[in-house]
């Protein structure tokens, strides 16, 4: 083909273009023979050339170049891509480390370079006695490389290691790992072997994890490990003792609603999930719904109060109750007439179910949902379980539930209702992550400020006088309400299997809006022995847990005892034993 | 003659000036590129080994730290502290503002027990917590 032809044929601009620049060249040659000049068409078409190859050789110097001084650059990791993990280390909220991904390994056979396999055999079930020796019998037989074991410490690794035998050989594994063992074993929760979340604040904060662990950042929790260490000490040394069949606590801050700690018992080692039976797996501050008591007493005469259906100086006849065919009991019968302070010191289902019943269901209900008694706890936790509440409320279910009973609740519930009850009225959603210093904290108004102090005072007058005074803690100006559900199993109530709670707060005294913590104690079915004196009712069994539970975490809260030694303060600085009276 | 083309006419043992030159300038800058493409080779190796030895580093700080955990956790320190030092928590009857100290001097001081008695518990509970 000649250039002409390409001239003529190509089709595409820039190869005409091109074609047409080298036939002018050819005829500037042409023209250069012509003239008799061919040492110039010679020289012209060497300087062609060399230029050619100059441009190209340039292009390629600076590739080069740009190659040896520029690239690569990606690939310079830097420190951050060396700390970086499939998931983030989880802490408390002082930085304490609770979970991390650490290097474990993988081990192999390759049996076409085992020489020995009996000798193989016997060192490495001697090195590693987890391993399963059918298992292994197969992989040293099998026609390919096998995976036998994984989770390998690097000093397991290096035992293995040392055997020296032909044909092993090990990969990096990535393996999470949960340094406190059984200690807020439900509230973080464990991962599945892929190192998928799939319980506890692992499932909850997946995604977060995960990204988190990409640019090496901890993911802080709001929990305290020195109050659950606390709350999990007191709370199982109680369970133990009181043979009972499972306990909760849960601590918060009511301004907040951080949670501070949170146990469940039974427990179980986050490590080995695969291990530890459904019950103990079970989160019972989440996932367990009672029916808590006279725990709700505090909901029913908030409202009472807030709606302005009772005042401190109410008076309500508690000698008789009867709705229909049903009877309501005091467990302390009493034939007189009591201030609403002496109803609520003394438990009273009648004084209780009369306020309720003053109100009305209309009115009642709605204050029942407000304090979030209707929904699961609006937590991170996905086990966060629905209550059960009754359909129609009845002027028999209206008064049982002001009780405590008719509804079953989670204790997270309860703790998000009393913390809106002590923190001035505002319902604030709990929250296992830390909250950062300064971010605006939405919450609702469920009652009024007023209301909260009145409550408050009740609640350390119950500390002082009534159920709740084996949680009273010298200086720290507790308050609570006890509650002894007795539980429903087949449709009847059984007098033996009881639930204990007790829902406390301190410091009671102060401003209505100042830092105030809740610990909340439920013991389920303690059994009446010495330690409780044989009673199995929360004022024998969970308020001295949590009055213990306070005296212990007070000092890492900042929370400060008013009072002094009674022997060592000449005058007793005025607290407040004289604001529980109002 | 132009002294530009009396320069590449111009010849050296038979070879141009021009192409002696050019020779080597190539050459100087062939061994500029082989020297820079050594040292940056040199440099990343530098810096792979440095990050290997970070990351050795970081993952040697997890493990001690994951360690440090598990020996750190309460109800260990608790459950040691009880057994070998007996300790307690620290109960109000041992706790006191610093404006309360003349008071607490003021204090009748107990006896002190015999020495060959049990240790002084109460002066070992003080560095509780």
């Amino acid at each position: 083909m000649s250039l002409f032809d390409i001239r003529i044929q190509a089709p595409i601009p820039s190869l005409r273009w091109l074609a047409e620049r080298v036939w002018s060249v050819e005829h500037a040659f042409e023209r250069a023979k012509a003239q008799a000049r061919p040492e110039e068409d010679t020289r012209v078409r060497i300087f062609m050339v060399l230029c050619v190859f100059g441009l190209a050789f340039g292009l390629l110097t600076l590739g080069a170049t740009r190659a040896a001084l520029f690239s690569g650059k990606q690939t310079v990791s830097g420190p951050a891509a060396a700390a970086a993990a499939s998931r983030a280390d989880l802490v408390d909220r002082n930085g304490e480390l609770i979970a991390t991904n650490l290097v474990h390994y993988g081990l192999y056979v390759d049996p076409d370079e085992v020489w020995d396999v009996d000798q193989t055999r016997q060192a490495l079930l001697a090195a590693a006695p987890q391993l399963n020796a059918q298992r292994l019998q197969k992989a040293l037989t099998a026609d390919h490389v096998s995976y036998l074991l994984g989770g390998l410490t690097p000093q397991d690794k290096d035992r293995i290691h040392a055997l020296g035998l032909p044909g092993i050989s090990f990969a990096e594994e990535d393996k999470r790992v949960y340094p406190l063992g059984v200690s807020a074993s439900h509230l973080v929760g464990f991962v599945d072997s892929g190192g998928q979340g799939i319980a506890g604040m692992e499932r909850a904060l997946d995604a977060t994890i995960r990204q988190a662990g990409r640019s090496g950042q901890p993911v802080a929790l709001a929990i305290d490990l020195r109050v659950q260490g606390a709350l999990e000490d007191e709370l199982s040394s109680a369970i133990v003792k009181l043979g009972a069949k499972g306990g909760v606590g849960i601590v918060t801050d009511t301004q907040t609603g951080e949670v501070l700690g949170m146990a469940s018992y039974p427990d179980f080692d986050p490590a080995a999930p695969g291990r530890a039976s459904d019950d103990a797996k079970l989160n019972r501050a989440a996932s367990s719904v009672f029916e808590m008591g006279s725990t709700f007493k505090v909901f029913t005469l908030s409202a009472a109060l807030d709606s302005g259906t009772a005042t401190l100086d109410s008076r309500v006849d508690v000698s008789s109750l009867r709705i229909g065919d049903r009877q309501i009991h005091d467990d302390e019968k009493s034939n007189r007439v009591m201030t609403l302070s002496e109803v609520f010191i003394h438990s009273s289902n009648i004084g209780t179910s009369k306020l309720a019943l003053q109100m009305g269901g209309d009115r009642l209900v709605p204050y029942f949902d407000a304090f979030g008694l209707f929904r699961p706890a609006p937590i991170e936790l996905r086990e966060s379980a629905r209550p059960l509440a009754p359909r129609k409320w009845s002027e028999t279910t209206v008064a049982s539930a002001s009780f405590g009973h008719a509804i079953s609740v989670t204790p997270l519930q309860v703790a998000a209702g009393v913390g809106a009850v002590a923190n001035g009225g505002v319902y604030v959603p709990l929250t296992l992550k830390k909250r950062v210093p300064g971010q605006p904290i939405v919450g609702r108004r469920v009652i009024k400020p007023e209301t909260s102090e009145a409550m408050l005072g009740l609640m350390r007058l119950n500390v002082m006088k009534g159920t709740g005074t084996k949680a009273n803690v010298p200086g720290l100006r507790v308050g609570g309400k006890t509650g002894s559900a007795e539980k429903a199993i087949g449709g009847h109530y059984e007098r033996h299997k009881v639930v204990a709670s007790f829902a406390s707060v301190f410091p009671t005294d102060g401003p209505v809006n100042q830092k105030r913590y809740l610990v909340l104690i439920l013991v389920d079915e303690p059994v009446g022995n010495a330690f409780s004196m044989g009673q199995r009712t929360a004022a024998w069994t969970a308020a001295p847990v949590a009055g213990r539970v306070i005296d212990r975490i007070a000092p890492f809260l900042g929370v400060r005892r008013v009072t002094d030694l009674p022997n060592l303060t000449p005058t007793p600085v005025p607290e407040v034993e004289t604001e529980g009276e109002q | 003659m132009n002294p530009i083309a009396a320069l590449f006419e111009r010849r050296i043992r038979g070879f141009r000036v021009v192409e002696v030159v050019t020779f080597a300038l190539l050459i100087m800058l062939v061994l500029w590129v082989y020297l820079a493409k050594a040292g940056a080779a040199r440099e990343r190796s530098e810096i792979a080994q440095i990050e290997q030895r970070i990351g050795d580093e970081q993952r040697k700080v997890k493990s001690l730290r994951a360690e440090a955990a598990k020996l750190e956790q309460p109800a260990r320190l608790e459950a040691l502290s009880e057994t070998y030092l007996k300790l307690a928590p620290v109960s109000a009857k041992q706790e006191a503002r610093p404006d309360r100290l003349d008071g607490l001097a003021d204090r009748p001081v107990a006896k002190a027990p015999d020495p060959a008695a049990a240790p002084a518990e109460p002066a070992v509970k003080e560095g509780v917590q």
